[in-house]
């Protein structure tokens, strides 16, 4: 049920610079209105300005609309006018219910009054009857959390406990829209988080909230949709996270634009203009330049996120030099060097027997993992041999880091990460998965190692299957079961396919054979594996060993250091899964990376089908 | 129960003069809980602060009366005749002019007063108005209890007419009012105004017989009493009272004619340009 509950149609409003003139202006409208002369206010006179300018927007019922922009965007009057505060100069605005707006809490507060007079008397500046008050007196006082203080004057509490009272006041109005500047930013942790939840109540009781902060991570939390205002005008309207990216960037350019003019200040000053120098040896050699090259090859004053950082500076040199050391460094804003590099690190690359000419020094970073922010290169040329320093600058050519659209600036460095919740599983000492076990049933433990699981299973009776290719943990199996006829133990690996591979064992596998035994995989890229300590084993395709047996199998469990994702993937493609009662599998993303993806589609795809029978977290 | 409001410009200019009467009226009647709230604001807490608290609200008047009465005495004031006792007469005179300067003090502090709150919440400014008065009327409540202990002991019986007093204050509120609003509404733009009004006020002292008699003074002072409104709004009730005899009755009711036009055409000045002026409160 959408409807409209404030629709703003080509709104505009706009005031004077000079308070002379405004006064001018005040006086000679009011006498133009007393003599009633009707006079327009959609053109700017001298002095005046558009505080907004056309914006037009609509707010939907249940819809919590944030409204953020870079400081004198309008923000603020805007909430005037649509609260009625202050009219209009240009356009309309349709309002569908009453508004509560919580633009300054305490509006009205006497000092000398108490706590309960004042409630009395801002409730009602807000619109509350006095029926109204009666009856939340007491959920206003819980809230602001003021019992004691409630018969003391206001002017002895403290700021704290003025805004709490005043918030919590104003909170309690319900009206069918609300509005709030920035009130949020007040009080101890706890009584933001009671303020949060309150909004929140709001929002779920499909009431219209327009939400105006600086506090981006609260935006992103409780807004549905996101104005941005620059100068007046609306620069975005959408998607909140979309939107929360495009103003860092935006924030970061006038940024940009402050530090560039002072450079640009600095280079009359300065003669060397961009460099900011520490120390200098001019007759060797002389700096000249220095910078990023955008993908072009062009010197360029930003780059993207995902561009490869080509760092350059042009310098000349004086003399002949044997050989050259290079010191970059890319700096954050705080001058912290997140990136540094020297050349001559390990023989990284050396340049040697140097003519004198003009330089241009390329470092290229195909990833240079920056998060969207503002950065200063600086730099230190060295004699290679004697370590004598020619040059070293500080500079002020900073460069912008442009977010790509999805990419917030958090942290010092770009990463990719995964993420990943689990239950705690069920311990693997707890009997109960087994419980259900009976004699006649099959049980299939594959990666038995030396038989754990394998024992428990056994224990109720069940006819097991133990997979165990590594030969070490295979003998100490052997002993443990040599009377049990209801085992039947495999010396065989399992997987989607019969083929022969090799076995790589744990790192420390020769230290202590059995123990490490359990490490030992198939797959080369697992990290504890020694890829040079190898046995070849057999391997069997678990499907047609499934098939064959040719009955229902109580259990199955597959604990086979990353080959679980191909063996499942059959089983389940070829429905040989539906004739196991409950699947068992420990699944190893966390020791290999490589495998996240496609376990990751293999928990879609077992959900996707709804095969409730798999548990992919056990342990 | 959803209600409907539209914003444009100059919207409040666009309704007639006789629905904007309505409506400010109907805004006063809704308000009527919040005029109590802010009346009890600033009458309770304009005393808090003192050890004599609310003793002040008499000890005022009584100063005043106390002053008079030793002028008097003195023989510094030579009034004439005025048919009864002169500190009576000056007395109930100066509360009643007091009661005029003080709404159209208030009046025009209209805006003023809420300074801290206009631009932070949106409210009937009808309330304020309204409010001022109120206070005023109690303020002068008081000296009228007062101005009757006096009338007593000077041997002056008061008229049944005091019964009507809270009617005939009605047209001084009126005329006091619609200065008061014109004035609060330039003030916000500009300071020079209120200080202007306050010195041509003060001079209207002078040319309304309230602590003298029009009958034998010169013409050019004649004359201004005879043509000003408010000389009948005051002596009226006034002479009403301690007389029981009101002179030229048919000025009164024009004079009452006259504020009630006023006070409606700066009511309509107020109602179109008060949102105007509130975002040039600095």
């Amino acid at each position: 049920m959408s409807e409209v509950l404030i629709k703003v149609d080509h709104l505009s409003k706009k005031f004077c610079r000079s308070l002379k003139r405004s006064m001018y202006y005040g006086v000679t409208d009011t006498l133009k209105t007393m003599a009633g002369v009707n006079y327009s206010t959609d053109t700017l006179r001298p002095s005046e300005f558009w505080s907004l300018n056309d914006i037009s927007f609509e707010l939907q019922r249940g819809e919590t609309l944030g409204i953020i922009g870079i400081n004198g965007s309008g923000k603020s009057t805007l909430l005037r006018l649509l609260s009625g505060i202050f009219p209009p100069d240009r356009g309309k605005i349709e309002i569908n219910g009453n508004i509560g707006a919580l633009i300054a809490v305490g509006a009205g507060f006497h000092p000398h009054m108490t706590g309960k007079q004042n409630i009395y008397l801002n409730g009602t500046l807000l619109g509350m009857t006095r029926k109204e008050i009666d009856q939340k007196f007491d959920l206003i006082v819980d809230f602001a959390e003021l019992h004691e203080s409630l018969d003391t004057p206001v002017a002895t509490y403290s700021s704290g406990m003025k805004v709490r009272l005043g918030f919590s006041i104003a909170i309690h109005c319900k009206p069918d829209i609300m509005l709030i500047d920035e009130v949020l930013s007040v009080g101890d942790m706890g009584f933001r988080n009671k303020s949060l939840r309150k909004i929140y109540e709001y929002k779920k009781k499909s009431n219209g909230v327009i939400f105006i902060s600086h506090d981006l991570e609260q935006i992103k939390t409780l807004c549905d949709r996101l104005i941005i205002l620059d100068k007046g005008k609306i620069l975005f309207d959408g998607n909140t996270y979309e939107g929360i990216v495009k103003y860092e960037d935006r924030v970061r350019e006038e940024r940009l634009k402050k530090i560039k003019g002072a450079e640009i200040t600095n280079q009359i000053i300065n003669t060397l203009g961009k460099f900011q120098l520490k120390e200098s040896h001019g007759e060797v050699l002389e700096f000249i330049d220095i910078g990023i090259l955008n993908m072009d090859s062009v010197p360029s004053d930003f780059i993207g996120v995902n561009d490869h950082l080509n760092y350059y500076c042009d310098f000349k040199l004086k003399k002949e030099l044997k050989d050259i050391s290079f010191s970059v460094g890319i700096l954050d804003e705080v001058y912290k060097p997140l990136i540094w590099v020297m050349n001559n690190d390990g023989n990284k690359e050396v340049f040697k027997d140097l003519k004198p000419d003009n330089y241009r020094l390329i470092v290229q970073f195909p990833e240079h993992n920056l998060v969207p922010g503002i950065y200063y290169p600086n730099i230190a040329i060295r004699n290679g041999e004697t370590g004598e320093t020619y040059e070293r600058a500080w500079t002020k050519a900073s460069f912008h880091v442009r977010a790509n659209g999805d990419q917030v600036s958090r942290g010092l460095i770009k990463v990719n990460e995964n993420w990943m919740l689990n239950p705690n599983s069920i311990d693997a000492n707890n009997d109960l998965v087994f419980d259900f076990l009976k004699p006649g049933d099959i049980a299939i433990d594959c990666g038995a190692n030396v038989g754990e699981v394998t024992a428990k299973m056994a224990e109720k009776g069940a006819t097991v299957y133990a997979f165990e290719p590594n030969p070490y943990a295979f003998k100490v199996l052997s002993e443990r079961f040599k009377n049990n006829e209801n085992v039947i133990l495999i010396n065989k690996g399992v997987w989607d396919k019969k083929h022969m591979m090799p076995l790589y064992l744990h790192k420390n596998s020769e230290a202590n054979p059995e123990k490490y035994s359990v490490s030992s995989s198939i797959l080369k890229h697992k990290r504890n594996v020694d890829i040079d300590n190898f046995i070849d084993i057999e391997l069997i395709d678990l499907h047609e060993f499934i098939m064959d047996l040719n009955t229902d199998i109580a259990i199955l469990k597959l604990d086979v250091e990353g080959a679980e994702i191909e063996i499942l993937n059959k089983l389940i493609d070829q429905n040989s899964i539906s004739k196991i009662k409950q699947v068992l599998v420990e699944t190893h993303e966390k020791q290999m990376p490589e495998l996240f993806q496609p376990t990751k589609n293999l928990r879609v795809k077992i959900k996707e089908k709804g095969l409730t029978h798999i548990n992919l977290n056990w342990v | 129960m959803s209600n409907k409001v539209i914003y444009e410009p100059n919207q409040y200019a666009k309704i007639g003069f006789f629905k904007t009467m309505l409506t400010v009226f109907k805004n006063a009647v809704a308000s009527k809980e919040l005029i109590l709230q802010l009346y009890k604001r600033d009458f309770l807490m304009q005393y808090k602060k003192s050890f004599l608290g609310l003793g002040w609200m008499i000890f005022g008047p009584i100063m005043g009366i106390v002053s008079w009465v030793l002028m008097d005495s003195a023989g510094v004031l030579s009034p004439g005749d005025v048919g009864v006792p002169y500190p009576v007469y000056v007395l109930f005179g100066t509360s009643i002019w007091g009661l005029f300067m003080s709404f159209f003090a208030s009046s025009s502090q209209t805006l003023q007063i809420a300074a801290g709150f206009i631009q932070q919440v949106n409210f009937h400014h009808e309330a304020l108005l309204f409010k001022q008065g109120l206070q005023n009327l109690t303020n002068f409540g008081i000296s009228l209890i007062i101005n009757v202990i006096v009338m007593l002991s000077f041997g002056v019986v008061p008229s049944w007419y005091i019964a009507l007093m809270p009617l005939l204050i009605i047209p001084i509120f009126f005329l006091a009012a619609s200065a008061g609003l014109i004035i609060s509404i330039l003030s916000t733009l500009t300071s020079d105004v209120s200080r202007i009004a306050s010195f041509f006020l003060s001079l209207l002292m002078f040319i309304t017989p309230v602590i003298y008699d029009s009958t034998d003074k010169v013409l050019w002072l004649r004359q201004c009493n005879l043509y000003n409104p408010l000389t009948y709004l005051i002596t009226g009730p006034r002479d009403l009272v301690l007389t029981g005899m009101m002179s030229n009755p048919e000025y009164y009711l024009l004079s009452i004619f006259m504020a009630t036009g006023f006070f409606m055409i700066a009511l309509r000045f107020f109602y179109i340009s008060e949102k105007k002026v509130i975002e040039k409160m600095i």
